[in-house]
């Protein structure tokens, strides 16, 4: 989000040429092929408006998916949860099935905006804007999930740590749409938290930890993994940390961590400061995951 | 599919009655409430989602009517302060926010007033932390939050 001098403020958004509401996602597909870079696709709007009244995005054309009935649920498919693109925030957050499968993504949304916000912000909203910031990436990652494409030439699912490119850069192409994640359900028991350093409740995080630890078959066998958000440019992923662990502890963790997360300044906090939340919040969570330091 | 590339016919039940409006692709519902329909009630503040002033009820649920364009509006119900003058629940309202002093400059307070409204015809059992985390939706940059917090707990005191 850009930081606006009062004097340039602009209150309203530009000229729009088209609005249009697809009831299937086949009409939308040959929709969104037909206008190709002309076209942007509006879920719930809490990015996507704020980007157009800054000026940042110069798109003609909104397609509202909001009313295809496939995009929108959250269900239980095999060893699989899949959530829909356009299910919102709150109804992930008070979704039983995630609270009980996916206890990590329900951590992270209780810690997402506001509730009014959460009301009209989606998941496939929060994965396709692709803020280094965004909540959802955290757990999703840490779960392995697949990202499920669809455009007139077909179908298909990318797994989330190859989906973001940059700074809001996503694999997608115009014409593509997100239809929804694909989460695997952890098979045996899992210990997981996050940490969220922000300046409100409200506000995006400073720095964002996830962990989880995945225990397997054998006693002692576990899986170890930590994400983190607003420290790179793109939310970083790191699995199979528990061999670090055994080897070195904490400080072994974060000498692997500390060679990837490269955070910046901003107005949020110093880059100084978002490292000594990466230090300080990774061991907390492997204290609270794992008992040692 | 609905949609055109020119101006859209929208029609919404605003405060329980249906109007029609031709708006622009680009018009947010904020804009269409204060400019053409003359609510002004609806606060402008941030127009980025944060400061919660242009709340109003969209089906039920208060959302934030900066961040929505009304050609999505079609068909849909919308409710602001203006709505709820003459109400049970607005003179129960008005009770509490006056004995709790709940304002300041009043710049909050109709998106306030429609959260006290919500609580008392949706969540009518909600706990302290409900009424606080709703809260936290709505900046106000004058009370401290306090005599709000206490209106909005006496507002569903007794529903
Ligand atoms: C006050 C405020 C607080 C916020 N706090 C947080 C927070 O705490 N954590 C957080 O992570 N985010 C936060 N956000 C950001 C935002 O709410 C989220 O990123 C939200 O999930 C975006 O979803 P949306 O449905 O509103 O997306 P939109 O704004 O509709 O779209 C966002 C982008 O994704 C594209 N897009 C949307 N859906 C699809 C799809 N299915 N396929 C392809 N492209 C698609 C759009 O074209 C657009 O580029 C906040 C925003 C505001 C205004
Ligand atoms: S004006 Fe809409 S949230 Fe501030
Ligand atoms: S009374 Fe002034 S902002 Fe709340």
């Amino acid at each position: 989000m850009k930081v606006e001098s009062p004097l340039t403020f602009r209150t309203t958004l530009p000229e729009l040429e088209g609005y249009f509401r697809p009831k299937s996602l086949d009409e939308a597909l040959s929709l969104l092929s037909e206008l190709g870079e002309r076209a942007k696709i509006y879920a719930g709007g809490t990015d996507l408006l704020i980007d157009m009244r800054l000026r940042n995005i110069g798109n003609k054309v909104v397609v509202d998916i909001k009313e295809i009935n496939e995009l929108r649920g959250i269900r239980e498919e095999g060893d699989s949860i899949f959530i829909g693109a356009t299910t919102t925030i709150h109804e992930i957050k008070t979704s039983s099935l995630i609270a009980s499968r996916l206890p990590l993504l329900k951590q992270v949304v209780e810690r997402f905006a506001d509730q009014f916000i959460r009301t009209r912000a989606t998941v496939g909203g929060n994965l396709c804007n692709a803020s280094p910031a965004a909540d959802t990436p955290l757990a999703l990652l840490i779960y392995g999930s697949e990202v499920e494409i669809a455009s007139v030439a077909g179908r298909k699912r990318v797994p989330i740590k190859d989906f973001f490119k940059g700074v809001k850069r996503t694999i997608l192409a115009p014409g593509e749409l997100v239809t929804g994640v694909r989460v695997p359900v952890p098979q045996g028991r899992q210990r997981v938290k996050y940490l969220r350093f922000d300046r409100s409740s409200e506000d995006l995080m400073i720095v964002g930890i996830a962990g989880a630890v995945f225990e397997g078959r054998e006693p002692g066998d576990f899986e170890f993994s930590l994400s983190y958000g607003a420290v790179a440019p793109t939310p970083l992923l790191f699995k199979g940390l528990q061999d670090a662990y055994k080897r070195g502890g904490a400080d072994e963790v974060l000498k692997i961590v500390k060679e990837k997360v490269s955070p910046i300044s901003d107005v949020r906090a110093s880059k100084e400061y978002r490292m000594h939340l990466v230090e300080v919040g990774t061991r907390l969570i492997i204290k609270e995951l794992l008992g040692g330091v | 599919m609905s949609g055109t590339d020119g101006e859209i016919q929208v029609k919404l039940k605003v405060n329980g009655r249906m109007r029609e409006v031709r708006v622009k692709p680009n018009e947010r519902l904020i804009d269409t409430l204060r400019e053409k329909l003359g609510l002004k009630s609806v606060k402008m503040g941030c127009l980025t989602g944060e400061c919660g002033t242009c709340t109003v009820l969209y089906n039920g649920q208060p959302v934030k009517s900066c961040l929505v364009l009304t050609a999505e509006a079609d068909g849909k119900e919308v409710i602001t302060v203006e709505g709820l003058a003459g109400s049970d629940e607005m003179r129960r309202i008005t009770e509490v926010f006056a004995r709790n002093n709940a304002f300041q400059c009043g710049f909050c307070t109709p998106a306030f007033v429609l959260l006290a409204y919500w609580l008392m015809k949706v969540k009518p059992k909600a706990t302290d932390e409900e009424i606080l985390e709703a809260s936290n939706s709505i900046l106000c940059r004058c009370t401290g939050y306090t005599q709000i917090l206490q209106a909005l707990k006496e507002a569903i005191s007794r529903v």
